[in-house]
């Protein structure tokens, strides 16, 4: 059983990781909010792909998450005045809370239907932020993060945020992986590709699918609180859709069930992000002749003709390429693209199995 | 067939030994159609019983119902005693009670050991370990490669099983039932699909599963060499009801199934 890793992963991580140790002092403070930035997202990457390239679960309310943590902080500092560690327990037990509570509704569907209900959450947050529930989150202006240690936010303590969002992006990843490798991390991966069938193997696919849920949505929140602290502000669109599909993008990107394919989505897509926004506010591209200002000008159109080239030359996202590049790394799997078993589309009525036994017409006698 | 005298169900009932498994008057329908109608058989430890009828006969329903699949509309399972008919397929799987399935249900991108491991795991007290890799859990992955040996799969265990042949992922499911270390396999069709030459070893492997491991089977199959071959008993099911379950040469008599079942097709 060779299922030692490939030395070559373990070392272009540690190399990474050294040259990103020593970039504040080779870049400067004022170069390091792009990649503060892309650490906390490649832990949100992170979370989601738990779900979504792990367990197999398409969920359109990772935002909820990513809301919650910040508006929880937000609340707490801000609102109440509570000291930042104890906030940050807060943030711990409400995230908890929301993930168990919102998981053990939306998991009892399955498919889109999962899909919609997540969304619904997510919309749900959305509207009792908007609406300044309770008078805590200031509706549409939303609130401000203050009350965080001077070490933490302030001009000059970039490179410690930027340290910090190392150290937790490293932990993450690291938890994570522990996690994804352990005997129920196996099992996710099981109800990704066949959930009926690791049912008849005497696993309870809810239980597992909980647990996966609730990991990632309490990781989620917790980051979501750091990102609060670092942007120093929170608004609504934090609970947004759009919030949940770059996540999404970010995953496919990287390569769906891989944790570091993950995190290179993350940095792929803001920083795409973050040069294309520059790109279009370039002086020489705002003197271009009108038809071609009007298509470099829109970081989404070139995005997106970027996002279809990734999708077509590599279907199994960065992951997958290197995958086939070095065929010794750990391997990637392909979340909903799995071989179409030839055999089950002629299944006769009599075998076809719902997929919840629930749902099966039952005559009472 | 001596072994057949030995074993007759008749000496097993006189002395009252309790059946494993019991299954009093199963119903279940897909709207308003019995496909399950009011089934009633029990099974001894260590006895192996074939349900054999025709396409559509609900034998595969059969089957589901017994393993949790669908909730009957009626009637008891009654397993070692006690009675399962409410709890979950997962619960009946962890009891002892494991199934192949007919048509190819796998994870296909997972490998073929994991494919046993994971059915080793299931039955295991470390199946919601969490901190400790998978791969710390040496009993499962050797259980895993040994079933996987037994079938013959033990040179190729880590290609994903999606890329196996029709008959090797027959042999894999079988390995998944015998890595689940089961008091009772439901096989279903376990040699359709396999390539001739690999059916007689196929039947080997099951008949040591039941003999050397003490292990009671339920086999649906439509081979009848393979049927006649191995049965203690053969069930037939016809129309969803419980034509007759009887000795295999009694069966091989008995009026009511030469016309609706073996007068057919030819044995």
């Amino acid at each position: 059983m060779s299922i030692r890793r490939p030395s070559l992963g373990v070392g272009t991580g540690a190399a990474v990781l050294v040259l990103l140790l020593l970039l504040p002092p080779l870049v400067g403070n004022t170069q390091l909010s792009l990649p503060t930035e892309i650490f906390l997202f490649a832990v949100f990457a992170l979370t989601y792909d738990v779900l979504f390239g792990f367990t197999g679960l398409i969920s359109f309310g990772h935002a909820l998450f990513v809301g919650f943590g910040g508006y929880s902080i937000a609340v707490a500092m801000t609102g109440h005045g509570v000291a930042f560690w104890p906030a940050l327990f807060i943030v711990l037990v409400t995230g908890l809370v929301v993930s168990t509570v919102t998981g053990v509704v939306a998991l009892r569907t399955h498919g889109v239907y999962f899909a919609m209900v997540t969304l619904a959450f997510a919309q749900a947050a959305f509207t009792l932020a908007q609406s300044n529930i309770g008078n805590q989150t200031n509706g549409e202006n939303g609130l401000t993060v203050s009350g965080a240690p001077n070490w933490l936010v302030g001009p000059t303590s970039q490179t410690h945020f930027y340290y910090v969002a190392l150290a937790v992006l490293v932990c993450s990843f690291l938890l994570l992986r522990v996690f994804v490798h352990s005997p129920v991390g196996r099992v996710w991966q099981a109800i990704r590709e066949n959930e009926q069938r690791s049912l008849m193997l005497g696993y309870r696919p809810f239980v597992y699918k909980l647990l996966a849920y609730v990991i990632s949505g309490t990781l989620a929140t917790l980051v979501g609180a750091l990102d609060a602290l670092f942007v120093g502000a929170v608004s609504t669109n934090l609970f947004t859709a759009d919030v949940t599909i770059q996540l999404l993008l970010m995953v496919i990107i990287g390569g769906a069930g891989s944790l570091w394919g993950a995190m290179l989505g993350a940095a792929l897509v803001r920083a795409l992000d973050r040069y294309l926004n520059d790109l279009a506010g370039a002086g020489w591209v705002t003197n271009l002749p009108n038809w071609l200002h009007n298509t470099i000008g829109q970081p989404l159109l070139i995005f997106g003709v970027i996002y279809l080239l990734l999708i077509y030359f590599f279907p199994q996202g960065i992951a997958g390429l290197v995958q086939r590049r070095f065929p010794g790394a750990s391997p990637v799997p392909q979340p909903g693209l799995g071989e179409v078993e030839g055999d089950a589309l002629s299944a006769r009525t009599e075998e076809i199995m719902p997929v919840d036994a629930s749902s099966t017409p039952v005559i009472r006698s | 067939m001596p072994k057949l005298k030995q074993k007759g169900c008749w000496m097993v009932r006189v002395t009252a030994t309790t059946p494993i498994l019991e299954i009093r008057d199963l119903t279940f329908g897909f709207g308003g159609n019995l496909v399950t109608d009011h089934v009633s058989m029990s099974v001894d430890r260590g006895e192996f019983v074939s349900i054999i009828g025709p396409n559509g006969a609900g034998k595969t329903t059969f089957f589901n119902v017994v393993t949790g699949v669908y909730q009957p509309s009626g009637g008891t399972i009654t397993y070692r005693g006690k009675d399962i008919t409410g709890i979950n397929a997962a619960q009946r799987a962890r009891a002892g009670i494991a199934r192949s399935f007919q048509l190819a249900n796998l994870f296909p991108t997972l490998s073929v050991l994991e494919h046993a491991r994971l059915a080793a795991q299931a039955q295991g007290s470390r199946r919601y370990g969490l901190l400790r890799p998978y791969t710390a859990y040496r009993r499962y992955l050797d259980r895993a490669q040994s079933a996987l040996e037994l079938v013959g799969l033990g040179a190729r265990v880590h290609g994903p099983a999606g890329a196996l042949s029709h008959g090797d992922k027959r042999k894999l499911e079988l390995a998944m039932v015998i890595a689940a270390d089961p008091e009772i396999l439901l096989l279903d069709e376990p040699t359709s699909g396999v390539s001739a030459e690999d059916v007689p070893a196929m039947v080997a492997l099951i008949r040591k599963i039941r003999q050397v491991e003490g292990k009671t089977v339920m086999m649906v199959e439509h081979k009848m060499s393979v049927v006649l071959d191995l049965s203690d008993r053969i069930a037939v099911l016809h129309g969803g009801k419980l034509l007759a379950i009887d000795l295999p040469e009694k069966i091989q008599q008995n009026e009511t199934v030469q016309a609706a079942y073996l007068g057919q097709d030819s044995i």
